[in-house]
């Protein structure tokens, strides 16, 4: 096993890695940038390093630095989190070659799967189902070409895609030639690469996904279904886990795909197959993620397995300890990603000071986060506060555990995605569990709508009114008492606080 | 203490606060009279109690009179304004006129510019994506009205406060 592991990320996730290296007995070291010395990954850690400037290309992407911090440290292995270089097969091969291991597949597993059109090769070799469409980089004629064969609607993709960028539905012939222009600046402009593939459009499918683990001694097990249908532009905001309506003999086909698709690549530690579920429950495979996913948690509630400690210990040559026929699934849950926006002004980001932060807790919650009290969330980095877990012994306490500990947790001085997540958990189609990608568009208004009315609404409203005047008051009497004191001070004038004193007696009858 | 509070584009209702001792409150409306214990814990969130039932309340202060009060998951966009100050002010509607200028609230890169000089757009049409923590932000008109500027272009890196448009109110008639 490692002796110490640097981790090549900073947030929720690197906090979550370091968790598992404590239990683990690893002494886990963080990098950090100028804007990150108080960050609560860092409070965790063993040992901290600094990583650079605030910008992550000047941070938390710079490889040589890493390489450098993990060998001046000692450590013998580096966990890249998600995002940053998690998904960077060169950065897995700088590894490789300076004798530091890497957690997580081999650069050229990382560069399969990151280039999709690769992807959707190897996945038709190995017999796993994949989207109707071509596989291999086409020219705007051959685009053109194949559109007018198949018909719309079609997708047109990036082939080095991901995140939703580079990416455009075309609905008719006319809007081919613009759609293809579109498509090739955005890939090149976001991944440097303008090479396009076309897919036929699956109608309103469903995301779901599989957990996939693999060992170093040919165990290749999956860990079931998460569903991540519920998108807001293209990003996902919350999970369960498993999904609505998903059979034992689905889950059981889905899985043995996913494990075939790891096993195709000679994958190693935890990676997830996303596959696309139609109205007909046909599943294709969409991609795969080579790295622990944002959404994890929900997988580690209804197996027990904890996915970073088992791919930390495939990293380090040893076996999965389970087998497929001992994961057991044991009752849903459900996860929130708190993100610092404003679900009110169009979700705009809102970083700041943290003046207030009181997570939810309790039996069945679990609350993954990289902020605390007095934190400061920047503008350079992701959004996402918290991570809110729940658990439930089926889908209903699942949820209404989730509605239980939106409603205690408190953030204050920025604004977070909490009342959305409340507006969505109450929302009748999400409770009924039939939702699809289209469900914030179609009944949320893409994010704004599904407001709901609460039993007490009238008095709720009235409350709402009475607290304004209640704060203007105390805030005009605080005003009144710093003029006061001001006034004193400087020996003259008018006195403010008597001048309210006297406003409040003049007005202060009631009725 | 007499305040007229108000929702935006909503109802308007007169709430009447008499203290009583640190944290109470005598308040009269909509006709009722009633007992509330109003208590801070930090800066922003009340814990209000009324008749027994108690309610957690987070207020944001907008502007001058303008207070953000979150409850149960919903928001009110309130303003709240004591009689003598609104007296004082005569009408207490105060109407943005004139050519309202939108800057970038934090740092970013523009990808997106989604209306030109001369282009008629509604409030909350949005004018310009900018991209900024990882994600695209659409920045919306504040009014109904006509693009007077287009100050950034697609690709641009902008700072917190840069000039993104401006927008003015259409011409009468």
């Amino acid at each position: 096993m490692f002796r110490k592991i640097l981790i090549a990320n900073r947030g929720e996730i690197a906090v979550r890695v370091i968790r598992a290296c404590r239990e683990l007995g690893i002494r886990a070291v963080a990098v950090y940038s100028d804007v990150d010395r108080d960050s609560l990954h860092v409070r965790y850690a063993d040992e901290a390093h600094p990583c650079g400037a605030p910008p992550a290309r000047e941070s938390y992407l710079v490889m040589d630095r890493m390489i450098e911090i993990a060998k001046r440290a000692g450590a013998d292995a580096v966990h890249p989190g998600y995002g940053f270089l998690a998904e960077n097969g060169d950065f897995a091969d700088l590894c490789a070659r300076e004798g530091i291991a890497f957690v997580g597949p081999r650069g050229d597993v990382i560069r399969a799967m990151g280039d999709k059109v690769t992807a959707r090769q190897t996945m038709q070799k190995a017999g796993v189902p994949i989207v109707p469409g071509t596989t291999e980089r086409l020219s705007d004629a051959q685009i053109t070409e194949w559109i007018r064969e198949i018909g719309p609607p079609v997708m047109i993709k990036a082939s080095a895609g991901g995140g939703g960028k580079g990416m455009r539905l075309v609905r008719q012939d006319s809007e081919v030639a613009k759609a293809i222009a579109r498509a090739r600046g955005e890939a090149r402009s976001s991944f440097g690469d303008d090479g396009l593939y076309v897919e036929k459009f699956v109608e309103r499918p469903r995301h779901i996904e599989i957990q996939v683990l693999a060992d170093s001694h040919g165990n290749t097990i999956h860990l079931f279904e998460r569903e991540c249908s519920i998108q807001r532009r293209h990003q996902k905001v919350i999970e369960e886990a498993p999904g609505n309506g998903i059979t034992p003999e689905l889950r059981a086909r889905m899985g043995e795909a996913a494990c075939a698709a790891a096993r195709a690549v000679g994958y190693l530690g935890a990676g997830t197959c996303e596959f696309l579920v139609d109205k007909s429950g046909n599943f294709y495979f969409l991609e795969m993620n080579t790295r622990v996913q944002v959404e994890h948690a929900i997988t580690e509630a209804i197996t027990g397995i904890d996915i970073v400690k088992t791919m930390i210990r495939a990293a380090a040559g040893e076996p999965l300890g389970i087998a497929q026929d001992q994961v057991r699934l044991h009752g849903h849950a459900i996860e929130a990603r708190i993100y610092a926006e404003d679900p009110d002004v169009n979700f705009a980001p809102s970083p700041g000071l943290i003046g207030v932060y009181r997570p939810a807790g309790g039996i069945g919650v679990r609350v993954d986060s990289g902020v605390y009290q007095g934190a400061t969330v920047t503008v350079h980095y992701d959004p996402m506060v918290a991570k809110l877990v729940t658990w439930g012994i089926d889908r209903q306490e699942a949820l209404d555990r989730l509605e239980r500990a939106l409603f205690e947790f408190v953030v204050k001085g920025i604004k977070t995605s909490i009342p959305f997540h409340q507006r969505v958990v109450r929302h009748p189609v999400f409770r009924e569990g039939r939702y699809d990608t289209g469900f914030i568009d179609e009944y949320m208004d893409g994010g704004s709508g599904g407001a709901f009315e609460d039993p007490d609404q009238d008095e709720v409203r009235r409350v709402a009114f009475v607290l304004a005047a209640i704060a203007a008051y105390r805030r005009d009497k605080q005003q009144a008492a710093r003029a006061a004191t001001g006034a004193a001070g400087h020996g003259g004038g008018q006195d403010p606080w008597k001048a309210f004193g006297r406003r409040l007696q003049m007005r202060g009858g009631l009725g | 203490m007499n305040y007229q509070v108000s929702e935006k584009k909503g109802e308007t209702r007169r709430i009447c606060l008499r203290e009583i001792g640190e944290t109470g409150f005598e308040v009269v409306v909509d006709g009722q009279t009633l007992h509330v214990d109003a208590v801070r814990s930090g800066p922003t969130i009340y814990s209000i109690i009324e008749n027994g039932k108690q309610f957690e309340v987070m207020v944001d202060e907008k502007g001058i009179h303008g207070f953000d009060v979150m409850l149960r998951g919903q928001l009110f966009h309130l303003e709240a304004i004591d009689e003598r100050t609104q007296l004082l002010a005569g009408s207490a509607a105060v109407v943005a006129s004139g050519p309202q200028t939108v800057v970038a609230e934090m740092p970013g890169k523009v990808v997106r510019v989604a209306a030109a000089p001369g282009d008629a757009v509604s409030e909350g049409q949005g004018v310009v994506v900018v991209e900024a923590m990882k994600m695209e932000n659409e920045i919306p008109s504040p009014i109904d009205g006509v693009v007077r500027e287009m100050a950034v272009s697609e690709g641009q890196t902008v700072e917190a406060g840069t000039t993104l448009f401006v927008v003015e109110p259409p011409p009468p008639g």
